[in-house]
């Protein structure tokens, strides 16, 4: 007989993950829209982003998931933990906001700010938040980190995936941004 | 390494792939270089259910929960392609 289906987490992390994504598909729409009317601003201010470290945070946010996932599982088989894949995913976060940072510095110091026009403005705004929730994210791992060397409990099960719900909810975020800011339009705008 | 961790690999191979498939030389490797943005956002989105549906675990839950999900992904990639080429407003 097939297992009953059951909710990842709690209801209460859907609720939230539901609202964040609401409200991110209306930041992806506003772009799409603001694109469209303006589009050769848009399309020279999206050559100016560095599109290799955009596919690099992909990556990283990528494999930061897949330690997570594997975290993740061996904490509801009730396997005895070390907090290694949490460590993991949590290097792979503070690589994504080094890089963010490296990015941000590097537009500063061309004059490039969320004032020099409406793509930057959203971009800075955009992945400004993104980058908060990545902060908030990795929180959640390093408390994990130490969660996962507790002995195995529901409440240890339920923290561990409600967390993880919240990482992959940061990753799959960014999928979108990185398309619409970096991808979309190719390299020739 | 047992079968539950070998699916979350391979799962985790497909989104690479996808990403370099959606960076210009995947896209011209495809043959879709001129396709562009419509491509770009229907990868990103194929990506975003894979995530959701194997590394959030909703392949396994009820449809209350998945439905919504689904709904979400259709519902970007039918309005973001329209409002990039600029069909509304």
């Amino acid at each position: 007989m097939a297992e009953p289906r059951r909710i990842p987490g709690e209801a209460g992390i859907w609720v939230l993950i539901g609202g964040e994504m609401l409200v991110f598909s209306l930041f992806f729409l506003i772009f799409a829209y603001y694109r469209s009317q303006q589009p050769e601003v848009f399309s020279q201010s999206h050559l100016m982003l560095d599109r290799g470290i955009g596919l690099a945070n992909t990556l990283v946010l990528l494999t930061s998931s897949l330690f997570v996932a594997l975290g993740v599982r061996r904490v509801r088989e009730g396997q005895p933990g070390d907090g290694t894949f949490f460590r993991a995913g949590l290097a792979c976060g503070a690589i994504f906001a080094a890089l963010k940072a490296a990015e941000y510095t590097a537009k500063f110091s061309h004059g490039i700010t969320p004032l020099t026009n409406d793509f930057f403005m959203y971009y800075f705004a955009f992945t400004g938040i993104h980058l908060v929730h990545v902060l908030i994210g990795s929180g959640g791992l390093a408390y994990l980190s130490f969660v996962a060397s507790r002995e195995p409990s529901p409440s240890r099960t339920m923290l561990a995936e409600c967390a993880g719900l919240f990482w992959h909810l940061v990753d799959l975020l960014w999928i979108m941004l990185f398309a619409l800011f970096y991808l979309a339009g190719g390299s020739h705008g | 390494m047992d079968k539950g961790d070998r699916k979350l690999l391979i799962w985790w191979a497909v989104l690479v792939a996808l990403t370099l498939l959606s960076f210009e030389s995947g896209l011209q490797w495809l043959g879709q270089a001129g396709a562009g943005t419509a491509l770009v956002i229907v990868i990103a989105l194929v990506k975003i259910r894979t995530v959701v549906l194997h590394f959030m675990d909703v392949r396994e839950a009820p449809w209350a929960l998945r439905a919504p999900l689904e709904i979400w992904v259709i519902a970007l990639g039918a309005a973001l392609p329209t409002l990039w080429y600029g069909h509304v407003g």
